[in-house]
């Protein structure tokens, strides 16, 4: 593939513009070696500003997982460095990278993984507990309209309510970025935008740097920046002249 | 058609080495339980079989009477009495061996062989040398065990006192006898080889000592088949009443064979009792774990279900699955209990003086080994899997998630507890069953740990009770004759003796209806410091001015409550019969006794204040010249000394036990590691997905491992809760099980005892929770962002 078609994920050089977060160089992540070496990420150069949300897209063995997850201090890359902000992502400890993860970076998952012994609020409080200046619980709960609900355990709330709770237990410790692996990959188009609507809050409203992934090419619509992702290359890069809402949504 | 089963045992296969930390420590488990029952079922078949092979070939009587003398004519009698089979008549002595070097005097019992050597009754078996010449007055045959205790051979010497009378002998050859596989001097609770010797002479040696020629003293005989005992041992004494018989005994009487039935039955209650116990926590522990195995592979049931497995290869599947780690475990376990076997029965052969005791594994045990493991963790699996195989396919795949409700738990919760301390405590309350079933686990393992342990216990107080509280004496000299109670200026004027007390100790027969027993009695002085019958709890028990105190177990054998009298027969001298009251009972554990009042006893007997036996208290650094100074003494029949009687109890008793209380100590720690680690594999097994997301979340190795460790520790704590329960109850148990006439066995646990089995509970909960802790440190992360839960 020729160098000219290999799209950079790069705001090119805007000096006025918030001040970059994540900066990837020469990303590269392989499995195994020799001739069944799976080739995850190639090469990946990316610049995220402060506040930005951008959405990963792109068919399943892309490379959008393995480069949420490598920005998300839970996997490393083979070569290329990744940094945020002071923080150097690629070669710290354990340790270093818990404490990353601890102190700027909060997940939703595909599945929400919440804690089915805890209830919302307790789910919630879990995160504010080692968080360094969390919202309050109820704050968080009512971003995502559960309110009501707070005293519920998640085997009583529904899929979607149970993300939304997700969503709250990500944002209640203020985090610098949010990722987000396929956070209405299990749900239904209404409640999809439901989930949507409260990621979108926490962009917008505590200016939370955000990382969606999805299949789903619709979401795109929500972003500023959409990757599109495609054997471990960023094939394409748009900017959205005018973000949807999450309600405007239809799938 | 294909029939569905190749890849599944394949998968069987995979599983098996996927899981095998649980695998093995499952087997292992099993193994336990098993080695323990197939070694104690052998070593159990081991010693009948010597015994039964070793009375059958010896002969070994039913029926035993001594007596002062009869002439021979008096034998033809005998054997006319209905239900006789075959009668020998002896001659038999007691005879002091002469040792300068030995600190208490040696007594040897002295029997004749009839002049074709081998008797009629208790055959001999020759282990070394020739049998006496019959011609020569100074051969004899000594028992192999005080040979091997005194290193005699075939050509040694040995002095003996015949009658008063210093006779020197030649050791022809060493013999065992039916009649002493424990060698034991009349009147004492243990056999003591170094100073006991029987002793086989030619007839005519003992009769020239004893001026016995044309008599007997001494009568053996077998019972015919459908003999009614009672009415042959009354026709015997009526027989002999006239010859100064002290009363017909059978087996149940006889000294050597009461020891070893006691000796069976310990091992009878060690190959039954203990095996099943420990195999059924074993068992449980398994129903237990492969349960949880099989829930683990849940969604994988599911998924064979919905590719459309029919339920019957599914259930074979599992089937095999947990076949292979029963018959694993089994066959570990029958091997490993076959070299303990091997190993015990050599230890044994110090203890039981059998011609032949050959080990052999029994076929019997190791089919039931098999049997019992495979119904056991098929049962197991049974119950697990066809729960989940009856599912419809789709719930089967969704998880079986505990349900959380709104009031789960109590609202001042949240006022003690962390949010992480909420994940662990609710783990626990929202499985209920699941939760109770482990801590239950662990609280089995326990006791098995005390099981082991709790013997020292035991026969720590078995020792304090009877050596410090109740025999206080520490050298007991038995005098030939019954003299007045003045006698006893005579030992307190010895040097070394602090204190002297003077008692009166006659052999009695005593009844309440059909119920007999066969007993010293011993007439204590009032307010005696040397010899003080107790309760359980160490009281005292007052010697009453008339009436007896009896042990409890032989007030249990003579059907007897306070206040009933007691026909007591003495068997010497007048021969009285008298009715006397039981007014106490004593709480002995070694030996049963029975206790007078010294005056009563005289009175019973129709004499003046005499003393037979007199107790001392002995100034330890005067010891030696003590014994001296007893040696030289006249009419002193015998002296035996507590310090012996230690060792002996030492040798005799705790010995053996140890064996056995070390091996369940041994398995009860397997097992206690076996539970706490498979706990712990499938707790961290279920929560793996809510562990690595709180990873994820920024929660810390610590603080991820600590929620788990929280909930083990939990269960752990709670478990030994239950243990510490269970622990008293199980010795009960076993002990009510083991219960003999010799010797009972206090249920006695310190509490040091509980120190360590907990200590051992958390030593290996310590070492489970430190291979979790490396597990959740492996937790992957990535993996989870995309697993459902």
């Amino acid at each position: 593939m020729s160098e000219t078609s290999r799209a950079r994920a790069n705001p090119g050089g805007n000096s006025a513009g918030p001040p970059v977060v994540f900066r990837a160089r020469g990303l590269t992540k392989t499995y195994g070696s020799g001739p069944n070496a799976v080739h995850a990420l190639r090469d990946v150069d990316l610049d995220i500003p402060e506040g930005e949300f951008i959405v990963l897209l792109g068919p399943s063995g892309s490379g959008k997982s393995t480069l949420l997850n490598i920005l998300g201090g839970l996997d490393a890359p083979t070569s290329g460095e990744a940094r945020f902000r002071e923080h150097e992502l690629t070669g710290a400890s354990e340790e270093e990278l818990t404490a990353y993860r601890r102190e700027h970076v909060s997940f939703v998952f595909q599945f929400y993984n919440l804690i089915p012994s805890l209830n919302v609020g307790e789910n919630v409080r879990l995160v504010a507990e080692i968080a360094a200046d969390p919202m309050s619980v109820e704050e968080a709960v009512a971003l995502v309209g559960l309110t009501p609900r707070l005293h519920h355990f998640p085997s009583e709330l529904s899929g979607g309510e149970q993300q939304r709770v997700a969503v709250a237990r990500a944002i209640v410790k203020r985090p610098d970025v949010l990722l987000c692996d396929e956070p209405t990959g299990a749900l239904d188009s209404e409640t999809g935008r439901l989930v949507l609507g409260a990621i979108e809050k926490a962009n917008r409203e505590l200016g939370t740097t955000t990382v969606v992934i999805t299949h789903n090419s619709v979401i795109a619509g929500m972003a500023h920046r959409v990757l599109s992702l495609r054997d471990g290359r960023i094939v394409d890069v748009s900017i959205n002249p005018e973000r949807k809402r999450a309600g405007e949504l239809s799938w | 058609m294909v029939i569905p089963g190749g890849m599944l045992n394949r998968k069987a296969l995979r599983d098996l080495w996927a899981l095998r930390a649980q695998v093995i420590s499952i087997a292992l488990l099993i193994a336990s339980g098993i080695a323990v029952f197939v070694m104690s079922a052998s070593n159990y078949a081991t010693l009948l079989r010597a015994r039964n092979d070793h009375y059958a070939a010896g002969r070994f009587p039913d029926v035993f009477v001594s007596l002062k003398r009869a002439p021979l004519a008096v034998a033809e009698r005998l054997r006319l009495i209905d239900g006789v089979g075959v009668l020998d008549t002896r001659i038999a002595a007691t005879i002091r061996i002469d040792d300068p070097g030995s600190e208490l005097p040696v007594m040897g019992r002295m029997l004749a062989l009839p002049p074709q050597g081998q008797p009629a009754l208790n055959r001999l078996v020759l282990r070394s040398g020739v049998w006496p010449d019959p011609a020569r007055a100074d051969q004899v045959l000594v028992n192999e065990a005080f040979a091997a205790r005194r290193g005699l051979r075939p050509g040694d010497g040995l002095r003996g006192i015949l009658n008063g009378r210093l006779q020197s002998f030649v050791v022809s050859g060493t013999a065992l006898s039916p009649e002493f596989v424990f060698a034991t001097r009349p009147g004492d609770p243990l056999p003591d080889d170094r100073h006991f010797a029987v002793l086989w002479a030619p007839e005519r040696t003992l009769a020239n000592a004893f001026d016995m020629f044309g008599a007997f003293n001494d009568v053996v005989l077998t019972l015919a088949p459908g003999a009614h005992v009672p009415r042959v041992l009354a026709e015997i004494d009526e027989a002999l009443s006239r010859f100064g018989g002290t009363g017909a005994i059978t087996r149940r009487d006889h000294a050597s064979d009461r020891f070893l039935a006691d000796e069976l039955t310990e091992q009878r209650t060690l190959a039954v009792i203990a095996p099943a116990l420990f195999f059924g926590v074993a068992a449980f522990l398994l129903t237990v774990v492969v349960g949880r195995l099989v829930e683990t592979q849940r969604d994988q049931i599911a998924s064979l279900k919905a590719l459309g497995y029919p339920s019957g290869p599914i259930l074979r599947h599992y089937f095999l699955l947990v076949s292979a780690i029963a018959v694993t475990g089994a066959g570990i376990g029958i091997v490993a209990g076959h070299v303990l076997a091997i190993w015990v029965v050599e230890a044994y052969r110090g203890f039981f003086r059998f011609p032949v005791m050959e080990h052999r594994l029994e076929i019997w045990a190791v089919l039931a080994s098999f049997v019992v493991s495979l119904l056991v963790a098929m049962g197991a699996a049974m119950r697990s899997v066809t729960r989940i195989v009856l599912l419809p396919a789709m719930a089967a795949l969704r998880p079986a998630p505990p349900q959380f409700r709104a009031t789960s738990l109590p609202a001042w919760f949240g006022l003690v507890w962390s949010t992480r301390s909420r994940i662990a405590l609710r783990g626990i309350i929202g499985r209920p069953l699941r939760s109770a079933l482990s801590m239950i686990g662990v609280g089995l393992a326990m006791p098995l740990v005390v099981l082991g342990l709790f013997w020292f216990d035991a026969l720590d107080y078995m020792v304090d009770m009877t050596f410090d509280r109740i025999q206080r004496g520490d050298v007991y000299v038995t005098l030939t004759e019954a003299r007045p109670a003045s006698a006893l200026e005579d030992f307190r004027r010895l040097e070394g003796v602090l204190l002297a007390e003077g008692q009166r100790v006659v052999p009695v027969i005593l009844r309440s209806e059909h119920r007999t027993y066969r007993a010293a009695l011993s007439g204590l002085p009032p307010g005696g410091e040397l010899n003080v019958p107790r309760q359980s709890d160490y009281t005292r028990l007052p010697v009453p001015e008339e009436g007896l105190v009896l042990s409890r177990r032989l007030v249990e054998r003579l059907g007897l409550r306070i206040g009933d009298s007691v026909t007591v027969e003495v068997l010497e001298g007048r021969r009285l019969v008298r009715d006397v009251p039981l007014t106490a009972i004593s709480d002995d554990v070694l030996g049963m006794s029975a206790t007078l009042s010294i005056a009563a006893l005289n009175t019973l007997l129709r004499e003046g204040p005499l003393i037979n036996v007199v107790a001392l208290r002995v100034d330890p650094a005067h010891r030696k010249a003590l014994f001296r100074q007893l040696a030289a003494m006249p009419a002193i029949a015998t002296t035996s000394s507590k310090q012996v009687w230690l060792d002996l109890f030492q040798d005799r008793v705790v010995g053996l036990i140890m064996v056995s209380a070390g091996l369940l100590t041994l398995f009860g720690m397997l097992i206690v590691v076996g539970v706490v680690y498979n706990v712990a594999r499938v707790t961290l097994h279920e929560r793996a997905t809510e562990l690595a997301s709180l990873r994820i979340l920024g929660f810390t190795r610590e603080e991820v491992a600590g929620i788990l460790l929280t909930e083990l520790a939990i269960i752990v704590v709670a478990g030994i809760g239950i243990g510490i329960a269970l622990a008293g109850w199980a010795v009960r148990l076993l002990l009510a099980a083991r219960s003999t006439e010799s010797f009972e066995i206090p249920p006695v646990i310190a509490s040091s005892t509980y120190v360590i089995a907990v200590v051992a509970m958390i030593v290996a909960s310590a070492l489970c929770a430190w291979l979790i802790r490396k597990r959740v440190d492996r937790l992957d992360l990535v993996a989870v962002l995309k697993a459902r839960e």
